[in-house]
């Protein structure tokens, strides 16, 4: 067997780091088991309806609303935590001030805290007697059931990704660029946006994928806070819920497969666009 | 006068609180066109004077006037000077030709060259840094050698009066080390700008710059030419920072007067038989024949005083020294410096 080329140069590729057969195999094992499985099912089951059947299940308009909700929302509060996220990097990097350690830990809280615990307490703040609804309601400002409601949910759980992201990234990026650039003649404003957020683009991307992905998926925060209205406040993973326990399974697998796809697409695009920052930056992040 | 410095210090705060005093009162004056050598260990103030010098940070007191006008508190963006860093800090997602046509399109509108013309200025600076070629490379696509010389265009393209260079060899191999240093003076030679370089390395100092300003402390010990500063230290600091020395206390020393006799390896006379010259017995620890000249370690007899010698090798072809072996040393030439 070793006397075939390829196999030859796939050889000298592995090199010298061992247990790539092992490593490799547990990997690709464990990939599979976990994550490949249950959609190669999903896709299955999804399948027995046809393309007919399953045109049917989606072209529903409370579907279609459906998914409106959840992939226009989730895109908002991705784009809000992006700028935010940026702007809590930047101050968590570049300035030293008491209660940075502390500011830093409560970055991570969304990942924690179980995501009903976060749409319970978000609803009782914005209810008409909570500490902010008891402000905004007054103003003409309903967070709770309406689409606000879930664009501040999906933006609290979406949180930590830009900031985790960009973190690393402007921590190693250093003072010296921005020095270089200063002693070159550049103004703040054209250090911000010529040299820092071109560097960051990459890691700012991925963050707000991640984000993306992360708020598409959500559903614990949400169902609290939307109150589920169909065609206005009801988004898809809750409709598929509701398929289940209307002992609709294959109509359940048919907006789940759906959803997968979409899902899939869009984190593609967002995954080449960073492959080609990440080659304008010549750095790996 | 290029750079006028007067009384800078300048203070910092340690991570374990206490203070460090990183410049302390320092004065210096760089001349139109000179290249100037800040020399001195790691910590002794040199790059905190050159970042005071580019407005890069903030002096406690004393004052920076550059070209005859105060710039104590001008911003660094205003002051026109070219800095260049000691790990480059290019653009990394500009390419060679963007990075260096930077400075040249971020000035007023007002000032700003046409793209045309910017574009010109880059490629002959490309050509100057002898990169030719280059122009679409991204900085990862490059050594180190060649991401300075980028980082010196880039420096260079506004047309800066003052050439600032924090360690600007420091984190490139030896060789490659050699030859850029001497390519800067060539470069320095044919611009003919204000040159100051930040650097630990005695030997890039004393080969390349006009002046050397040795730097200990927060103060500076001594300025001068490099011969001046080598063959005439003025401290023992700067005996023993430029070059190793042997330190022997001074025989003709009086009472409570604590001076020594400093001496280079390459002023110690070895013979086998005592004379006039060679008078203290020592014994032959290592010879070391490998190099240019043959380095011998020997330990003065009866003494635990360890002397560093160097001999050429028709002197060792002469002398056929072999561990063990007994002989006398002596001082061709000495330095006394007070205790």
């Amino acid at each position: 067997m070793s006397d075939i080329p390829i196999f030859h140069r796939w050889r000298a590729q592995i090199g010298v780091l061992p247990g790539f057969g092992l490593g490799m195999g547990i990997t690709i094992a464990w990939l599979g088991l976990l994550v490949l499985l249950p959609l190669v099912a999903l896709f299955i089951h999804a399948s027995g309806l046809g393309w007919e059947g399953l045109w049917d299940k989606l072209s529903k308009p409370r579907v279609i609303s459906a998914f409106q909700v959840t992939f226009g929302i989730s895109l908002a509060a991705a784009l809000i935590n992006l700028v935010m996220g940026l702007l809590a990097a930047w101050v968590l990097v570049r300035y030293q001030f008491p209660g940075k350690r502390l500011l830093d830990a409560l970055v991570d809280l969304p990942f924690a805290l179980p995501t009903a615990v976060a749409g319970i307490s978000l609803c009782a703040l914005f209810a008409p007697n909570g500490w902010l609804g008891s402000w905004l309601i007054p103003l003409g400002i309903d967070v709770n059931y309406t689409q606000l409601g879930i664009g501040v949910a999906l933006t609290f759980v979406g949180l930590p990704f830009v900031i985790r992201t960009v973190q690393p990234v402007l921590e190693e990026l250093g003072k010296e660029t921005e020095e270089a650039a200063a002693c070159l003649g550049a103004s703040r404003s054209q250090i911000v946006f010529r040299v820092i957020l071109p560097e960051l683009l990459p890691a700012i991307l991925t963050g707000f994928a991640l984000a993306f992905a992360r708020a598409i998926g959500e559903y614990g925060s949400v169902v609290f806070i939307s109150g589920s209205i169909p065609k206005k406040t009801e988004i898809v993973p809750h409709l598929i819920i509701i398929r289940l326990e209307e002992y609709d399974y294959q109509g359940a697998t048919a907006l789940g497969a759906a959803m997968l796809v979409a899902s899939f697409a869009m984190l593609l695009v967002v995954n080449l666009l960073q492959r080609w920052a990440e080659k304008r930056a010549g750095s790996a992040v | 006068m290029s750079i006028r410095v007067r009384s800078l210090t300048k203070r910092f705060r340690r991570a374990d609180g206490s203070r460090f005093t990183a410049l302390d009162g320092v004065d210096l004056d760089i001349a139109d066109g000179e290249l100037v050598a800040l020399l001195g260990p790691s910590g002794s103030g040199k790059t905190t004077l050159l970042r005071i010098v580019a407005g890069l940070d903030v002096a406690d007191a004393g004052t920076v006037e550059l070209h005859g006008h105060d710039a104590t508190t001008t911003a660094p963006q205003q002051r026109r000077v070219g800095f260049v860093f000691q790990h480059y800090a290019l653009f990394r997602h500009m390419n060679v030709i963007e990075n260096i046509r930077f400075g040249l399109e971020v000035k007023p509108r007002a000032e700003r060259p046409t793209r045309a013309a910017a574009q010109a200025r880059a490629l002959e600076l490309l050509r100057l840094i002898q990169l030719d070629g280059y122009a679409d490379r991204l900085p990862h696509q490059l050594s180190g050698g060649q991401r300075q010389r980028v980082a010196l265009a880039r420096a260079l393209a506004v047309e800066p009066r003052v050439l600032l260079l924090d360690e600007p060899f420091g984190a490139l191999d030896a060789q490659v080390r050699k030859d850029l240093r001497r390519w800067l003076r060539r470069l320095h030679d044919e611009v003919g700008i204000t040159s100051v370089f930040v650097t630990h390395d005695q030997e890039e100092a004393l080969e390349v710059a006009d002046r050397v300003v040795v730097f200990n402390q927060g103060r500076i010990e001594q300025q001068g030419t490099p011969e001046q500063v080598y063959l005439h230290p003025a401290t023992p600091f700067v005996h023993s920072f430029l070059g190793s020395v042997n330190v022997f206390p001074d025989p003709s020393a009086s009472a409570g007067v604590n001076s020594a006799r400093y001496v280079r390896p390459h002023d110690i006379e070895i013979s086998r038989s005592a004379d006039q010259v060679s008078t203290l017995p020592a014994v032959v620890r290592l010879v070391a024949t490998a190099g240019p000249v043959v380095r011998i370690d020997l330990e003065q007899t009866g003494k635990p005083q360890h002397i560093d010698a160097e001999i050429s090798h028709e002197r060792h072809g002469e002398l056929g020294l072999k561990q063990g072996d007994q002989v006398f040393v002596g001082f061709r030439k000495f330095q006394l410096h007070g205790g």
